[in-house]
């Protein structure tokens, strides 16, 4: 492009800046590069307004809100769940993400040895909460499990990884 | 002392003067020195190069030599891991499970064709070209639950990836582009604020040209012909019933293609894209329509 540029104003450049000694240009983008002074040496151009070529256009912009999933139907090829349950159904709730996703999340320490499931988002009654994830989890995999509880920003921390299984309970809650 | 002269006046004046011995002399003025303080640990005569041997005088052996043993850098053969690192190219991993989750979730409309734009417009995939990222690589995990039917363009896929889509009765294609191209994928919106002509997309590099014109690999520069008879083949090697794209409802969505030098659906390269005005620019120039033709 840059070349074709060059050569396109070969003309012009040569006649007027023969003596003077010009540091070389690239014209690397339309902004960097020199503009004509006259409109006529401007490349012609045709402007059209087709509907149909500007639906492409639209087809490369990105959308400026996030798509809402399908709420019903709960057997997607994916594994998606749509969330189900309504705030008043538990003593506590848990929201979705602006994603639409379950907000469990795994933690590692820098060489991955401590693992951490968090549990975000958390409304209401949270001890309750706390209570029926830990029966469930220690009932699936029959062992102990730790877990710290922040009240106040709403999210369970559970020692190791049990970002499935808190997953699968929180389907079948509707969460 | 009177009336002794000359030489009996000096005897005399010998006799009471005190005597000269040990405990009179003196130094000759400027014959002694103070001792200067020497500085560091040898008072400064090692200069800094330690006793004794080859540090003393300075004598060094050539760098890495081991005094006879085979040195450490001959001991093991060459592994060249990171020849050419600055020219590999590197495709970001996307599984299928991921792409169906997308597709699920709306974030992806199966019902247009995919590629690197739409999945970089979900938000949820990126890509940084200048640490060689040169597009998506899909990936087969979620294979077996992968149920959309799909035009997609990728810029690697595999085998079983290619036959998890064809299987469903979709298409798959393996596309390059440039570093420039990327460059404009990754924010279309902003290049179009530029006010920048589309640019033409490059064909691949000499180590790629061959997986891009490939059947097999579903090539974008590979002969039409050639890929529906590997369709057939993948068909047949995985067991599955080849759907027919011809009878689809969504025909003429899964056969739309790219131009091996276009970038976006639809948009021709060398058209400036006004998105203020909705508009688009066409150059009428012959040599801009040479330059831009493919």
């Amino acid at each position: 492009m840059a070349a074709l540029r060059i050569f396109a104003r070969g003309n012009l450049v040569v006649t007027t800046t023969l003596s003077v000694s010009q540091i070389q240009q690239r014209w690397g983008s339309y902004k960097s590069s020199s503009k004509y002074m006259t409109p006529e040496d401007y490349t012609d151009y045709e402007i059209t307004k087709d509907e149909n070529e500007w639906k492409y256009v639209e087809r490369l912009l990105p959308y400026k809100i996030i798509p809402k999933p399908p709420t019903i139907g709960n057997k997607f090829p994916s594994g998606y769940k749509p969330a189900s349950a309504s705030p008043k159904d538990n003593p506590y709730f848990i929201e979705r993400t602006k994603n639409y996703m379950q907000p469990v999340y795994l933690y590692r320490s820098p060489r991955g040895i401590k693992k951490v499931t968090e549990i975000t988002k958390i409304q209401g009654n949270i001890w309750a909460l706390e209570h029926d994830i830990k029966k469930y989890v220690e009932e699936c995999t029959g062992r102990k499990i730790a877990t710290q509880i922040h009240e106040f920003a709403g999210l369970i921390k559970v020692k190791g990884d049990y970002v499935n299984r808190v997953k699968e309970w929180m389907h079948t809650k509707g969460f | 002392m009177a009336g002794k002269q000359g030489k009996d006046l000096a005897l005399s004046m010998l006799r009471v003067l005190p005597r000269l011995s040990l405990g009179n002399i003196k130094d000759n003025p400027g014959s002694r020195k103070s001792p200067k303080r020497g500085r560091g640990q040898h008072g400064g005569d090692k200069h800094g190069a330690g006793n004794k041997g080859s540090g003393q005088r300075q004598n060094y052996m050539r760098l890495g030599y081991e005094t006879g043993n085979t040195p450490f850098y001959l001991r093991f053969s060459k592994e060249p891991y990171y020849k050419g690192h600055h020219l590999r190219r590197e495709y970001p991993p996307l599984s299928l499970k991921m792409l169906q989750l997308y597709i699920d979730t709306n974030r992806l409309d199966s019902s247009k064709p995919i590629d690197l734009i739409s999945l970089i417009n979900t938000g949820l995939y990126d890509i940084n070209v200048q640490w060689k990222h040169a597009g998506v690589h899909l990936t087969d995990e979620g294979a077996h639950c992968f149920e959309a039917k799909v035009n997609i363009e990728v810029q690697w896929a595999s085998e079983p990836v290619i036959a998890a889509v064809e299987r469903n009765g979709g298409v798959i294609t393996t596309a390059y582009y440039d570093p420039n191209c990327l460059h404009v994928i990754r924010n279309t919106k902003q290049f179009f604020s530029r006010g920048d002509p589309i640019p033409r997309r490059l064909l691949p590099s000499t180590d790629c040209l061959e997986y891009y014109s490939s059947a097999n690999t579903r090539g974008y520069l590979a002969d039409p012909e050639k890929i529906s008879q590997e369709r057939l083949v993948l068909a047949q090697k995985y067991g599955y019933e080849l759907p027919k794209i011809e009878e689809d409802p969504n025909y003429e969505m899964l056969c739309e293609r790219k131009d091996p030098r276009q970038l976006f659906y639809g948009l021709e390269p060398g058209w400036v894209v006004n998105l203020q005005d909705k508009v688009i620019l066409k150059p009428k120039a012959e040599y801009l329509k040479e330059f831009y033709a493919s």
